[in-house]
């Protein structure tokens, strides 16, 4: 192993290499920090690039792209509330808050450092324990998978906000608009009223973007406030060794959480987001400052999403099988050269494999390099004129959206949801819930009817998988205590 | 039971296709109820919209019709909406000067251009102008 | 002669020859060929249409270019295709569930109302068990299936795909009550598989041979006419004395008005290509057959495709 390590290193310190990296660096921070593509498409509008280079190559620049893609997603997110990702959607709550009080440097290069310390615990524990991970990946049937996406929609009604029946609304909103389309059980068209264009569904990210960045904009557009509402007093000042020290001991818990949550095919980094700021809440000294600016609120989703990504590259190492869309495409850039992934890989073609392991190492490096050189330029950002700001928002979702598939539906999708996001804010009610609903509701309900169709129709299923069982006794009481909390409330203030 | 007219395709599966529909929507139902509920119950002021300062409509409504008019501005013109897309929100957002405004939203269709078509290779929209 | 009227109309006349020359077959092709694909990139479709645009590009003397035209279950790349000029110069890349999911979706086209070129390859469909399954053969796993159906559970793509068809089409035939788990892809099936989550999964064979050659899973029954060259020891279901065939096929088609000479010549010219040895390295690396057939026959298999799978979707009740 170490032998074929060091082959790795070497294949990964070519020159050709490095500059291949280096360029997926750049497009990963520019890609992930644009509303409108997530890491995975901007994998995929550079895979064709790839055609012609050797497959290792291919594969590390791709691995350079989507590391940088999954921190810098985090930029616009704290900058202007519009998270690039959906796995920083969360990161917007306390990440934005800070930006606020002037201190967008600080959130920005906690999350960097976060992102930096999750990587590289990503990596080690991809390297030592591919193995005995993927096994983690294969106990996980349908059942489990029901209870872990239960546990996932339990956190974002425990997120807060002002209301928590708001809260849950939203969300079931958005599981609710994830149910449009052709049910992949029957066939049946559901919500479609007939047209082609629905049968396939709304597009995640096009729902993302719509109702966290376009609804951001028409908010901001009615601010009467001119520029003040995004600049402030800005303190360009980094976040200091002092304040960091304390968030190395939820860096840690978050970055080993995320790694492991990335290992689950399909659940991903927006599920592991959601746990490690819940978590970071649960241990941390200073809860009550969660939502209102609290540097542990983004370093813990920001640590866990970058440690998703080598989390992905289990089962894509093991069984050939992505962990993520992002993992889909790096299976397709093998398909493309001529290597087929699959548990054959290690023996057959190691210089890909630890190629890539290496190349993870690197590219978390220099997205820790990048991120540091672009922070300052970054907050810049936000001194930009309203006007423009906003302007280019909506260019780049319109194109952005479009760029994805070439459909005019899909930026409709985004503009329309961009609407209802607005008039959700509008009333108390919470887009972030409503994006993180309909990521999660479609697992939720084909996990749930698959694992009854494998029963029979018993709902014994859920009990009996000891793994199920307490992850839906987390979930019931993650869901159930914030309500029982409101109630109590409301009933004793009167 | 009318089973034997079901289609077979629908036969293992215990749960249908409407379930999970008819669960959600039963599941806002209770939470209307709630939330009415907590209006009722709930001190005045907790359930009042607070307005900082008043809105500036005229911004908030220039940019919600550009927003409505992007698709058909983008159907018919392709990539030449996007100039409009970005001078239409920055009017609206209380840009008033014509040389910045015609300056940036070219450079911003420019950089748009290079990165989406031509670095990417994303077929450019000519809307009508195209075939 | 040297005034310059002349000379404008000489050139104006070159200029209309020049724009006018692809629609002669004698000099086609003179212009980019482009294959439009539903996959997106590194998808089946593309890699195909990929590695053919070198091998071709060569032969025709002209650039070969891939678009690939995503969403919609391929409707949108087959209405994009059939809106182009039928001059040959825009062709689809046709699969097997070009022919399905119209059906499924109801979308306004299918290959059936495409002129075919060329099939190029062929990906056969298999029933695949644990390699620590107790079942030796496909009439093992549907004797359990029969005795105990709520242990023994098949899995494929999602209700409608090729996989759900198939399995169906087992089941009917030998009398069994119709049980099927949907995935959302063949790699969540396969994890599903792995996991022991479900006893049987039908999928198409290149995607689950690293897994083979890897000892984690064991063949039962392949949907080919006749039994494969890779796998001499799987018997094939028609063997079994099921009538059941399936493959994911993939081929070229062309707008429906295109000429036939114009056809005629594309045809050659990718008969050409594919026998390059870049392209049968890469069909052999792959793991997909060679699945040859010329226009006619080719457009005989869709039309007979179209109207069985058609037949079937409808009788397992898919959609309404």
């Amino acid at each position: 192993m170490w032998d074929n390590l060091a082959l790795g290193i070497q294949e990964a310190l070519t020159w050709q290499s490095l500059g291949l990296m280096l360029l997926g660096t750049v497009w990963g921070f520019i890609g992930g920090a644009l509303p409108g593509i997530q890491a995975s498409t901007a994998m995929a509008l550079v895979l064709p690039l790839t055609w012609g280079m050797p497959p290792a190559g291919a594969l590390m620049m791709l691995a350079a792209v989507y590391v940088a893609a999954e921190y810098s997603g985090s930029v616009p997110a704290i900058l202007i509330k519009t998270p690039g990702t959906s796995a920083a959607v969360v990161t917007t709550f306390d990440g934005y808050a800070l930006q606020l009080q002037g201190k967008g440097g600080k959130a920005l290069s906690v999350s960097l450092y976060g992102g930096f310390i999750g990587g590289i615990i990503g990596n080690v524990m991809l390297i030592a324990l591919v193995l005995p991970l993927s096994r983690v990946a294969l106990s996980f049937g349908p059942a489990e998978y029901f209870a872990f996406a239960c546990l996932g929609l339990a956190l974002v009604s425990s997120l807060g906000g002002k209301s928590v029946i708001k809260g849950l609304a939203s969300a079931t909103f958005g599981v609710m608009a994830a149910t449009v389309g052709i049910d992949p059980f029957t066939g049946t068209a559901r919500f479609t009223f007939g047209s082609q264009d629905l049968t396939n569904g709304f597009e995640a990210t096009a729902v993302l973007v719509g109702l966290l960045a376009v609804g951001e904009v028409l908010v901001q557009a009615r601010d009467a406030t001119p520029v003040q509402r995004f600049t402030g007093t800005v303190s360009r000042a980094l976040v200091t060794w002092r304040e960091f020290r304390p968030l190395l001991p939820i860096t840690l818990l978050t970055g080993v959480l995320g790694m492991v949550i990335g290992v689950l095919p399909g659940a991903g980094t927006t599920v592991a987001s959601l746990l490690a700021y819940s978590e970071a809440r649960r241990w941390s000294k200073h809860p009550e400052l969660f939502g209102k600016g609290s540097l542990e609120g983004v370093a813990a989703p920001e640590t866990a999403n970058n440690a998703c990504v080598p989390g992905a590259m289990v089962p894509l190492l093991a069984f050939g099988i992505p962990g993520s869309n992002s993992a889909a495409i790096m299976i397709a850039a093998l398909m493309l050269h001529g290597v087929t992934p699959g548990p054959m890989l290690f023996e057959k073609d190691p210089q890909v494999v630890y190629g890539l392991f290496a190349g993870l190492f690197v590219a978390t490096f220099m997205m820790l390099a990048m991120g540091r050189l672009c922070i300052k330029p970054l907050l810049k950002i936000v001194s930009v004129d309203k006007s423009i700001l906003l302007g280019a928002v909506l260019t780049l979702v319109v194109v952005g959206t479009y760029s994805h598939q070439q459909s005019l539906f899909e930026v409709g999708t985004a503009l329309g949801f961009g609407v209802a996001g607005y008039v959700m804010s509008r009333y108390d009610f919470s887009p972030a819930a409503c994006v993180l609903g309909f990521v999660l509701g479609p697992i939720i309900e084909s996990a749930f009817r698959r694992a009854l169709i494998l029963s029979d129709g018993s709902l014994m299923v859920f009990v009996t998988s000891p793994v199920a069982a307490v992850l839906l006794l987390v979930a019931v009481l993650t869901f159930s205590l914030p309500l029982v909390r409101a109630a109590y409330g409301a009933l004793s203030r009167r | 039971m009318a089973a034997d007219n079901l289609p077979p395709g629908a036969l293992f599966e215990q749960v249908g296709t409407a379930f999970f529909p008819k669960l959600l929507a039963g599941f806002l139902a209770v939470l209307s109820v709630l939330l009415m509920a907590s209006a009722r119950l709930l001190p005045a002021e907790a359930n009042e919209v607070i307005e900082d300062e008043p809105p500036d409509r005229q911004a908030f409504y220039g940019t919600l019709a550009v927003i409505l008019l992007a698709i058909p501005a983008w159907s018919v013109l392709g990539l030449f909406a996007t100039p409009l897309i970005m001078a239409g929100t920055m009017v609206a957002n209380g840009a008033r000067r014509p040389a910045q405004i015609v300056a940036v939203s070219l450079a911003a269709t420019v950089v748009v251009y290079l990165v989406f078509f031509r670095l990417f290779t994303v077929p450019v929209p000519l809307g009508l102008f195209g075939r | 002669m040297r005034r310059p009227g002349r000379i404008l109309t000489s050139l104006a006349v070159a200029l209309v020859a020049a724009l006018a020359a692809p629609a002669a077959a004698a000099e086609f092709p003179s212009a980019p060929i482009r294959l439009v694909t539903w996959s997106s990139v590194g998808g089946g479709g593309d890699v195909l249409a990929r590695q053919l645009a070198e091998p071709l590009s060569k032969h025709a003397r002209v650039p070969v270019v891939v678009v690939n035209r995503p969403g919609g279950g391929g409707a949108t790349a087959m209405e994009y295709v059939s809106s182009q000029p039928a001059d040959g110069y825009t062709l689809l890349v046709g699969t097997a569930s070009g022919v399905i999911t119209p059906h499924v979706a109801g979308s306004r086209y299918s290959l059936a109302d495409f002129k075919p070129v060329i099939r190029i390859q062929t990906d056969p469909e298999a029933f695949l068990v644990r390699a620590d399954a107790p079942w030796k053969t496909l009439e093992d796993v549907l004797g359990a299936a029969k005795a105990q159906p709520s242990e023994v559970k098949f899995g494929g793509a999602f209700l409608g795909s090729l996989d759900s068809l198939l399995t169906y089409e087992v089941f009917r035939k030998n009398d069994l009550r119709f049980s099927y788990v949907p995935f959302d892809g063949g790699a969540e099936a396969m994890t599903a598989l792995l996991g022991g989550h479900v006893a049987v999964l039908m999928t198409s064979l290149s995607e689950v041979t690293p897994q083979v050659e890897a000892g984690k899973v064991r063949i039962v029954g392949i949907a080919s006419p006749e039994r494969l060259k890779t796998y001499p020891d799987v018997p094939t279901l028609k063997e079994m004395g099921m009538d059941v065939v399936g493959e994911i096929w993939r081929g070229l088609v062309a707008p429906k008005d295109t000429p036939d000479d114009v056809v005629k010549k594309l045809h050659d010219l990718v008969q050409e290509a594919i026998k390059e040895p870049s392209f049968v390295k890469y069909t052999e690396e792959a793991k997909l057959l060679p699945g040859y057939l010329p226009p006619q026959a080719f457009g005989e298999s869709i039309r007979a495709e179209f109207t069985a799978y058609g037949n079937l979707v409808k009788e397992m009740g898919v959609r309404k």
